[in-house]
Parts: C-alpha cells; sequence; structure tokens
C-alpha cells in the first residue's frame, strides 16, 4: 500500500495507509514531493484514518510537507490520541462541508391560507399567495411566487443562510433559523414593485431588493 | 386574588372579541394587571383586536404542549404593560386542548400575579365553549338587541348553569341602536332582560369607531371620543365594583338624529 494523493475542495488531500509503517510513509512523502518541488502549493488535508501518532512522528511529516511550499494543513483522524495530538499542534479537521438542505424543494401551487401549515426539510416554493395565518416553515429557502402575508420560516433546521424570497414580501413575521423579524406596528411598509428576498445580514434579518 | 371571567354568547359575531379586548384594556388603564385567553384556537382573532398578531411566537396550545413557558407565551401589550394576551393557536382546532389543561393554565396565570383573567370564549356550545368556561367562576354574556342572538344567549345562561356551574352570568348588550328602539324597529335592553332575566352589567350602543379601531388593532375603549368606547370603561368599572349609571342612550339619538336633520335640510 502507498499514499494516495487526491484533490479536493479542501485543497491536496493526502491519503496515509494504516498499515504502512511510518518510516515507509516518511520515505513515501519524501520520495513524491521532495523531488517536484515547486508542483505542489496550497492547502493540504492528511488523512490518517485509525493510526495512532506520537507529536514527533506527525511534526516530522508536516516539516516535510511544509519544504514542498504545502500548507496550511488540516488533519483527518479517528484515533482519539492523534486528533489530540493534532489539535496541540494546531491542526484540526477541514471545516464540515455547508449542509445543504436535504431532499427536493415542495412546489405548491394556490392560496395557503390561514391555518393552513406547509412544513417541508427542504426548499418550498408556492406559485400563489401565503395569507396572514398561514406557516411555511422549510429546511431551506421559501420563495412565494405572489404575495407572503403570513409567517414564513427559513432555515427551521438551524441555516442561516437560508432566504426567503417573494414578489411581493408583506409577511407577518419572518423567521430564518432562529432570528425572528416582524412587520412593523405602525402603518404597512411601502409595497416594493420589484421582489425582495429576506436574508440573515450582520446577525439581524435584512430586507432587500431581489437582484 | 384574581377573577376569572368568561366571555361568552353563544352565536358568532356578537362582539365577544371586541368586548374582552376593551374590557381588557380598560381594566389595565385603571392599573389592574390583566392576562387576555383566546380560547378561539383555531380561528383566533384577539390578536389582531389587540393589534399584536405580528408578535406572536408561541401560543396557547405549545404552553399547553410544553413546547415554551407560559413566560414565553404571553405578549406584552405595546401600549399598556398591565395587559397581556396568550393567543390561540391558528393552525390548530379545539380539541387541541381539554378542559383540565385549561384549568391548570389559569392556576399557572393566577401564579403570575393577574388581578383579572379574561377568556375570550369561541363561538358555539362544544369543545371550545366547555374549555374556555371550565376554568371561569364568573361569566359575562355578550348578546345583541334581535331574536337569534338573544335566544342562543338564553342557551348558554341554562349551560352555565347546569354544566359549568357558572351562577349568575352578567349581561351586555352589545351594538344596541337607540333610533331603531324609539320606532320600534329594534328590541330594548329592557326586552332583552325580560327574556334572559339576568343582571345587565352593560349596554353598548353601535358605533362605527369600533370597525376602523379594531381594523387599526387599537381597542376602541381607549379612544376618549367614542361612545362605545365610553360605554366600555363603565362597564370595566362596574366589573371593579364601582356604581357607574347606564349611559343615557337617549342623549346618543337626539345627537344622531340632530346630525340626521342636518343633513335633511342641506
Amino acid at each position: 500500500m502507498t499514499i494516495a494523493i487526491k484533490g479536493t475542495r479542501n485543497g491536496l488531500t493526502i491519503v496515509i495507509p494504516d498499515e504502512e509503517a511510518w518510516e515507509q510513509v516518511l520515505s513515501q512523502l519524501q520520495a513524491k514531493f521532495g523531488e517536484q518541488e515547486s508542483f505542489w502549493s496550497g492547502a493540504a488535508v492528511l488523512e490518517l484514518g485509525e493510526r495512532e501518532l506520537e507529536e514527533e512522528d506527525l511534526k516530522k511529516a508536516i516539516a516535510l510537507l511544509e519544504e514542498a511550499k504545502l500548507g496550511p494543513f488540516h488533519l483527518v483522524a479517528l484515533h482519539p490520541k492523534t486528533i489530540e495530538t493534532g489539535a496541540r499542534i494546531g491542526l484540526c479537521p477541514p471545516s464540515a462541508p455547508e449542509k445543504l438542505p436535504t431532499g427536493n424543494a415542495l412546489y405548491l401551487k394556490g392560496t395557503i391560507r390561514s391555518g393552513q401549515v406547509v412544513r417541508h426539510d427542504g426548499s418550498i416554493v408556492i406559485c400563489g399567495d401565503v395569507n396572514a395565518g398561514a406557516e411555511v416553515i422549510a429546511g431551506g429557502d421559501v420563495v412565494v411566487f405572489g404575495t407572503l402575508r403570513g409567517m414564513a420560516h427559513a432555515g427551521a433546521e438551524g441555516n442561516e443562510k437560508a432566504q426567503v424570497v417573494a414578489v411581493n414580501l408583506r409577511p407577518t413575521q419572518i423567521r430564518i433559523a432562529g432570528k425572528i423579524a416582524r412587520s412593523p406596528d405602525h402603518g404597512a411598509p411601502p409595497l416594493s414593485k420589484s421582489p425582495e428576498v429576506a436574508s440573515i445580514v450582520g446577525g439581524d434579518i435584512n430586507i432587500s431588493p431581489l437582484s | 386574588m384574581s377573577r376569572v371571567i368568561v366571555i361568552t354568547s353563544g352565536k358568532g359575531g356578537v362582539g365577544k372579541t371586541t368586548t374582552t379586548a376593551n374590557l381588557g384594556m380598560a381594566l389595565a388603564n385603571m392599573g389592574e394587571k390583566v392576562a387576555l385567553l383566546d380560547a378561539d384556537i383555531g380561528l383566533r382573532n384577539l390578536d389582531l383586536v389587540l393589534g399584536l398578531e405580528n408578535r406572536i411566537v408561541y401560543d396557547i396550545v405549545d404552553v399547553v404542549e410544553e413546547r415554551c413557558k407560559l413566560r414565553q407565551a404571553l405578549i406584552k401589550d405595546k401600549r399598556n404593560p398591565n395587559l397581556a394576551l396568550l393567543p390561540a393557536a391558528q393552525t390548530r382546532d379545539k380539541t387541541a386542548v381539554n378542559p383540565d389543561q385549561m384549568k391548570k393554565l389559569v392556576e399557572d396565570l393566577k401564579e403570575e400575579g393577574f388581578s383579572f383573567i379574561l377568556i375570550d370564549c369561541p363561538a358555539g356550545i362544544e369543545q371550545g365553549f366547555k374549555n374556555a368556561t371550565a376554568a371561569a367562576t364568573e361569566a359575562i354574556i355578550v348578546t345583541n338587541p334581535e331574536i337569534s342572538s338573544v335566544r342562543d344567549a338564553d342557551r348558554i345562561v341554562g349551560k352555565l348553569e347546569a354544566e359549568a356551574e357558572l351562577k349568575n352570568p352578567l349581561l351586555i348588550v352589545n351594538r344596541v341602536r337607540p333610533a331603531m328602539i324609539k320606532n320600534q324597529e329594534m328590541m330594548s335592553v329592557e326586552d332583552v332582560q325580560e327574556i334572559l332575566a339576568i343582571k345587565l352589567l352593560g349596554v353598548i350602543p353601535e358605533d362605527d369607531c369600533i370597525i376602523t379601531s379594531t381594523n387599526r388593532g387599537e381597542p376602541v375603549s381607549m379612544s376618549e371620543t367614542s361612545r362605545a368606547g365610553q360605554a366600555y370603561r363603565n362597564v370595566a368599572r362596574r366589573i371593579r365594583g364601582e356604581e357607574v349609571p347606564m349611559l343615557n342612550l337617549e342623549e346618543s339619538f337626539g345627537f344622531f338624529s340632530r346630525l340626521k336633520k342636518l343633513f335633511a335640510v342641506s
């Protein structure tokens, strides 16, 4: 078994097989990266599997890769001790890829009326109006091709990147992840002639024209 | 000691919700700590009449099903901090709550230190009525001076006495039009009283202000100029034990007739 090198969205991923002795691994790394000095660069992820590693050993590998202009480094390990060792010298797992809403979008045609609730894990697209007293709760985005007068909750499972979009956005309330915004008390807001989008900007729900 | 009053009517559209909102606001403005409880699950309106719809996050069913604490669901009024609303759920129905849960809820409200707990009863005599009356110790019957609402009110008085053990309900005759009574086109307050034979708590004149104030979410009892608002404030004072004479409806009749004459001349 030899080490494998893959290009991923987190950078260069170096998969190190468990069976190989560490000395062997180091020499393989030396062979792959030591020679073609300028060929590699940028972030790299070390995948160590179940292997248990001492700090010294891990440092040797990192030093070797740094010489090949690689870095910063991330570590994917299964052994708790190795994870701990990695954390001690500043190696953490690459940030988990953004969790996208699961499942297909739910497409509905017609008016959602007071007292009705539409709930879906993914995004919800409604071709029609959502009246006051109705609730639309989506794991992903809420898109209304019509007037949104009721309550829309996007990113109901905590996705703060979720958005509420409506051709005519006049909601009682908008919720995105854990944030809540309500309509102003005095006087209806001026009716925007263009579609608007509500999203979290700087920790608050913000409404802007859909561009 | 808190007083728990259900506002009921049997028939729909006679003004239970309007009465609840106005009495609540009037009592709160007199310094009482008031909780309004909307028992009309599935057809909630009290929040609208009070202009608090956009503040609802949790409702009565969330409290009963323990998804939130009572305090989280209580909405403090934006004008008067003495007034709080526990909204109904819109997406459920009357079966979402049972009378025992209502009793527990009202006990919890009492512990929050409210001096008045007003329960807005739904129309009808089914589960919603049973829920709304279960925890109440006093009842206010709202009726209009016309035969069908008086008939339903009579049925309610009977049911309250027999099933809910609410003796001596008080009567509010709502939407009274003195001019029509004078022309013998409408039942008079005395006619209504004769049939129902319960103590009269107040007479509320028909008032266009109710429509605009409802649409704006501002109870008419906040308005100094509205006659209905004045009548509601008087009812609130009577509830607190004050002796307040009934509004002189003739006076309002005179005013309107004078207006009419004015238009007739021009």
